[in-house]
């Protein structure tokens, strides 16, 4: 007998994903409005979704499951990215949707999800993605229930995707990860980080590795030095309660930024396998050089923002936020200097900026390189004006540019940089998936390569929280920079030390 | 269509052409492109329906369209326009691409493949698309088939299938519409074989049935036969009749059967030793096979090992 299916094409035919039901535990909640309804209901459009899946959204609240459909309905209309609004599939995709309303400290709902789940066996094969989009403090209840109600295990594989946070420090990530592993092996936790989802931040990759040029610059003999900035326009937007337990250094750098600094600065990996690959982002997260208590206050910046105009609008500051207690020691803004203890990176600073409130939205990488060893051109020609910059952009307008310098027309040898651009949305004509279709399809398909590993939570909450600790208990002068500026002045002075200078994205 | 026709000529045409919307749309447009794509037809063939494929691959494979149409005729004859092909993205921002379209004789042919190369773009991937596999066997077009590093014919309607794959094996880097189309009968099958237990009955397998329309199997039922019969060392039948190229596939082994037929318009019945199960099938239009092949990076190694197979299918 075969071991494996040999007609399988992984060239033209596309990777079948099997039939299942999901779960949505959190299924009134927003990221279940704005990000996983929307991202189904395209994979159906796509018939990326087997017609056998069914989707189960739980809450407290007591609705039916047509109310809950109209609900998703007009959420999925108004969410829907880059995407035409189908009435035909999305009549198709809600006759698939269910509503399950129960406590998820009550056993009675786990027996009741059992059954359910019974019912859809023989055309799902007993497939199940629990999908915990609740809040963070509901992620082992939910877990101990499913658990308990024998639900993690069953005649098909039973997954559990997790979201961010993982944790709010590095106690309570360890504490998580236990709490997880009692109930499902490792390899079914998909733990989410929807930037290492989103296409741009895949194509790094590709760049580096499909690549014969960029690579070997790909290190400290060439690069200066690397800038990370994820600045947000918006406010926390209603969530402030929220966002002041946890704060931009919690909520996008230990996450988010250090998965995309691990994917700029990673090894290739041998192959491309979900293994190999996060094997490689694990050993760079534990490369990153631990900040010492000394290092902390020049190599790190905490900001929140306070009142500011732009244009014709004035903005409130973060005290005043709805739901922000007027004193919130919160960091809307986190920047820190990071450097990686190994052959490739010695000495390179990878400096990281995110913050809300700031003066646009952008999410970018800036690899600088060194400048040319000798300026023969001379300072008055303009050499000086610029090395070489590499910008991958990851949102908005995913693509990448160069910059390099060039002769500007006429008499005389003045040089001017210009920039070579690559834009995703117009080389390639196709849709871009969102972050969310790719993971939910990878979770479903049992591909966790863009997915985070106990190992690499557990490695970046070891870099964050030395500086989350010295960031409770110092005391800021909060607010310290302006809503729509770029953020607090001790920010460019963290660069202006060695010599460097944010750039304006 | 240019008095003179030379490649300096249409480049300056073009080059005018895109000065000229330059000016026209106060938001400026976004030039893009990411291959040449050169498109060999007749005359006489259906020029809006081949209007609409490239209009509709092009958004999906920005690339510069370069038309070759040719009719028959003893003359020296050349004629040329170019065009830009504009789609809005947003933001009152439009996307456009550039198409040439070169109108020659036969016995201008032979000229054809020197003033095609001067227009392709430079540094990016030259594809040839053959809407009739004639093409490959004109002497005076073999020029073109080596400039591009793909070449894409359409098999389905050529008559001598037999002749046609043997020119197919014999030129290289052919990719075949024929071997597109079947994707979705591919996908289909390769999934009924993820399920465990019909993996298990996979190396006992003895036939593969094709029900096809006409008399003699079509490249598409030799494709799929062939591919369904590699892994195996089942005997192939095909079976003729009225109808569309390709109808119904049964695999059989002791105590094992599994028919894919097609119900039209868009479903597929699987029988699996007697239980019946529907599935949504959809068949590829014309752009939507070309935006398949164009999509693809480099060799089809699986067509490649294909194709000798067909065509001792064919050789009977």
């Amino acid at each position: 007998m075969p071991e494996t299916n040999p007609y399988l094409d992984a060239m033209r035919l596309e990777r079948g994903v099997p039939p299942c039901v999901i779960v949505i535990f959190g299924a009134n909640g927003d990221l279940t409005k704005r990000k996983l309804i929307p991202a189904l209901y395209r994979l159906a459009m796509e018939r990326r979704l087997p017609p056998e899946c069914v989707i189960y959204g739980n809450s407290r609240t007591p609705i039916t499951d047509e109310d809950y459909r109209g609900k998703m309905k007009a959420a999925t209309r108004q969410f829907l990215e880059q995407s035409d609004f189908d009435e035909e599939v999305w009549a198709d995709f809600e006759r698939r949707l269910y509503y399950l309303p129960g406590d998820l400290s009550d056993p009675e709902f786990y027996a009741t999800l059992g059954a359910r789940l019974k019912e859809s066996e023989t055309t799902t094969g007993g497939n199940v993605l629990f999908y915990l989009s609740t809040q963070p403090s509901h992620y082992v209840p939910v877990v101990q229930g499913l658990g308990a109600a024998g639900l993690a295990r069953g005649k098909g594989w039973r997954r559990v995707v997790v979201e961010k946070p993982f944790g709010h420090n590095l106690e309570s990530a360890g504490s998580l990860n236990r709490e997880l592993q009692k109930v499902f092996p490792e390899r079914e936790i998909y733990r989410i980080d929807h930037y290492l989802g989103k296409e741009t931040v895949q194509n790094v990759l590709a760049f580096r590795f499909a690549n014969g040029i960029f690579e070997p610059l790909w290190n400290r003999r060439y690069i200066n030095h690397v800038q990370i900035t994820a600045a947000e326009s918006i406010g926390v937007e209603g969530r402030g309660e929220y966002y002041q337990q946890s704060g931009a250094l919690r909520d996008m750098i230990q996450n988010h930024l250090l998965q995309v600094m691990a994917t700029i600065a990673m090894e290739p990996s041998a192959v491309f396998e979900p293994s190999s690959v996060r094997d490689e982002r694990a050993k760079l997260l534990r490369s990153i050089r631990v900040p010492k208590s000394g290092e902390i206050d020049v190599d790190t910046v905490a900001g929140q923002y306070g009142p500011g105009r732009v244009g014709t609008s004035d903005l409130a500051g973060f005290r005043h936020e709805p739901g922000v207690h007027p004193e919130a020691r919160t960091d809307t803004y986190a920047a820190a200097t990071f450097f990686v203890d190994n052959w490739r990176w010695a000495g390179v600073p990878f400096y990281i900026r995110t913050g809300k409130r700031l003066a646009k939205r952008i999410t970018d990488i800036a690899i600088h390189f060194n400048s040319a060893p000798l300026a023969i051109f001379g300072d008055g020609a303009g050499q000086v004006a610029g090395p070489n910059l590499l910008v991958i952009r990851i949102q908005p307008e995913e693509g990448i540019s160069l910059r390099f310098l060039s002769k500007n027309p006429g008499a005389g040898m003045r040089l001017r940089p210009v920039s070579m651009d690559f834009q995703y949305g117009s080389s390639f004509g196709v849709r871009t998936p969102t972050a969310y279709e790719t993971l939910l399809e990878d979770a479903m398909a049992g591909d966790a390569t863009l997915y985070t590993r106990q190992d690499m939570v557990e490695a970046s909450w070891q870099v964050v929280q030395p500086i989350a600790d010295h960031w409770d208990e110092a005391k800021y002068n909060f607010p310290n920079y302006d809503a729509g500026s770029w953020g607090p002045q001790a920010s460019d002075a963290m660069l202006a030390r060695r010599g460097h200078v944010w750039r304006v994205p | 269509m240019s008095a003179i026709v030379t490649p300096e000529r249409i480049l300056k045409d073009l080059q005018q052409l895109w000065a000229d919307l330059g000016k026209a749309d106060e938001y400026g447009v976004l030039r893009a492109c990411s291959m040449t794509v050169v498109v060999a037809a007749d005359e006489e063939e259906d020029a809006a329906g081949l209007e609409e494929t490239l209009a509709r691959v092009m958004q999906r494979h920005p690339s510069r369209a370069i038309v070759l149409r040719v009719r028959d005729g003893g003359d020296v004859y050349f004629e040329s326009g170019v065009k830009a092909v504009c789609w809005p993205i947003g933001n009152r921002k439009q996307i456009c691409i550039e198409e040439i379209e070169i109108r020659c004789s036969d016995a201008s042919l032979p000229d054809a493949p020197r003033m095609v190369l001067a227009l392709t773009v430079p540094d990016l991937p030259v594809v040839l698309v053959c809407r009739s596999p004639r093409w490959l066997m004109v002497p005076s077009f073999a020029p073109m088939t080596a400039l591009a590093g793909r070449v894409i014919v359409d098999s389905r309607r050529a008559e001598n299938t037999l002749a046609i794959l043997r020119q197919i094996a014999r030129s290289g880097s052919v990719h075949d519409l024929a071997w597109t189309s079947i994707t979705p009968w591919r996908k289909h099958a390769a999934a009924a074989f993820d399920d465990a237990e019909n993996l298990r009955c996979l190396s006992t397998l003895n036939t593969v049935t094709i029900a096809h329309g006409g008399d003699k199997p079509g490249p598409a039922a030799l494709y799929l036969a062939a591919w369904l019969a590699a892994p195996t060392a089942a005997q192939v039948r095909f079976r003729g009749g009225a109808g569309c190229d390709l109808q119904s596939v049964m695999l059989e082994g002791p105590g094992f059967q599994l028919e894919f037929t097609l119900q039209p318009p868009s479903g597929l019945c699987v029988v699996r030793n007697g239980l019946a199960k529907k599935e949504a099938f959809v068949l590829s239009s014309d752009w939507e096979l070309l935006d398949e092949e164009l999509a693809m990076p480099g060799r089809d190694r699986v067509f490649a090992e294909v194709l000798p197979k067909a065509i001792a299918l064919a050789e009977g």
